[in-house]
């Protein structure tokens, strides 16, 4: 089933380039939402049915942890997200794949890499559902 | 030269390089040293953490609005560019910025902050300039 993804990072150029790239590539999205700001991410997940979230680390408002554990705190289920950071640190991946992060994409990446990249995790999160 | 700043150069030039290409499909060239450029597109990056400091990107208005059309997919003279052109520097500067830091020490995690009015003297200057096809793009680092 098509999944509903929210696109969160603090550039809206950005959040374009993602929702184009996963447009052309054809990839099983019934909607994307996007947020530039941690409170627009906590509001659309209270108002809409999101199954997926694509989440900079450095979103606008607040660290991508926190938003996270705020995410978490609001909800039964656990949200399934792929990581978009300008952080290789090991502390900041470690972290977030401890969180529950499905995948950890470093920027600058490109398109193809991106939607395979996300396709992986939608193939996974529909084989568990 | 301090060891960090030797590494630093090298990754802030393989940095710009590679992020330019992967972001903007555009190549660019390293110049021998920085030329003025008039009314800069700019975009400043203050951090903290392991490495503080900051990186201020200068570009070209025409490389600028190039590399913006490059990276959104939209042809150059397109009439919603112009409301992207800054957003888009920031975020090559916020790549450039993050990559750079957690380069230099991986360990440690990139903090940015709020932009500051640079009360500590830095320790360590860098300044790259690079030709791109239509204009110049000029890097400067600042370590404390």
């Amino acid at each position: 089933m098509p999944a509903s993804i929210l696109i969160a990072d603090s550039s809206p150029a950005m959040r374009a380039v993602i929702q184009r790239a996963i447009q052309i590539a054809g990839l099983p999205v019934s909607g994307c939402y996007q947020a530039g700001r941690a409170e627009d991410v906590l509001r659309l997940f209270e108002s809409q049915q999101i199954d997926f979230l694509i989440l900079d680390t450095h979103l606008a408002g607040t660290e991508g942890e926190e938003l996270i554990q705020a995410l978490r705190a609001r909800r039964e289920h656990a949200v399934p997200f792929l990581v978009t950071s300008v952080d290789a640190s090991s502390a900041r991946i470690e972290r977030l794949l401890e969180l529950g992060a499905c995948d950890y994409l470093l920027k600058p990446f490109s398109a193809p890499t991106l939607c395979a990249r996300l396709e992986q995790a939608l193939n996974t999160l529909h084989a568990n559902n | 030269m301090p060891t960090t700043e030797i590494d630093a150069e090298a990754i802030l030039e393989h940095m710009v390089s590679h992020t330019l290409e992967v972001m903007c499909f555009a190549e660019a060239q390293r110049l021998p040293s920085q030329l003025p450029i008039v009314r800069p597109v700019a975009a400043r990056i203050d951090f903290s953490g392991s490495h503080a400091g900051h990186l201020q990107l200068e570009i070209d208005p025409a490389a600028a609005r190039a590399l913006a059309a490059a990276f959104l997919g939209l042809e150059p003279w397109h009439p919603s560019l112009e409301s992207h052109i800054q957003d888009v520097t920031h975020e090559l500067a916020r790549v450039l910025s993050g990559r750079l830091v957690t380069s230099l020490d991986p360990e440690a995690p990139f903090e940015m902050k709020t932009a500051s009015a640079g009360s500590i003297e830095p320790k360590e200057t860098i300044r790259q300039a690079f030709r791109l096809s239509a204009g110049t793009l000029s890097v400067t680092l600042q370590l404390s």
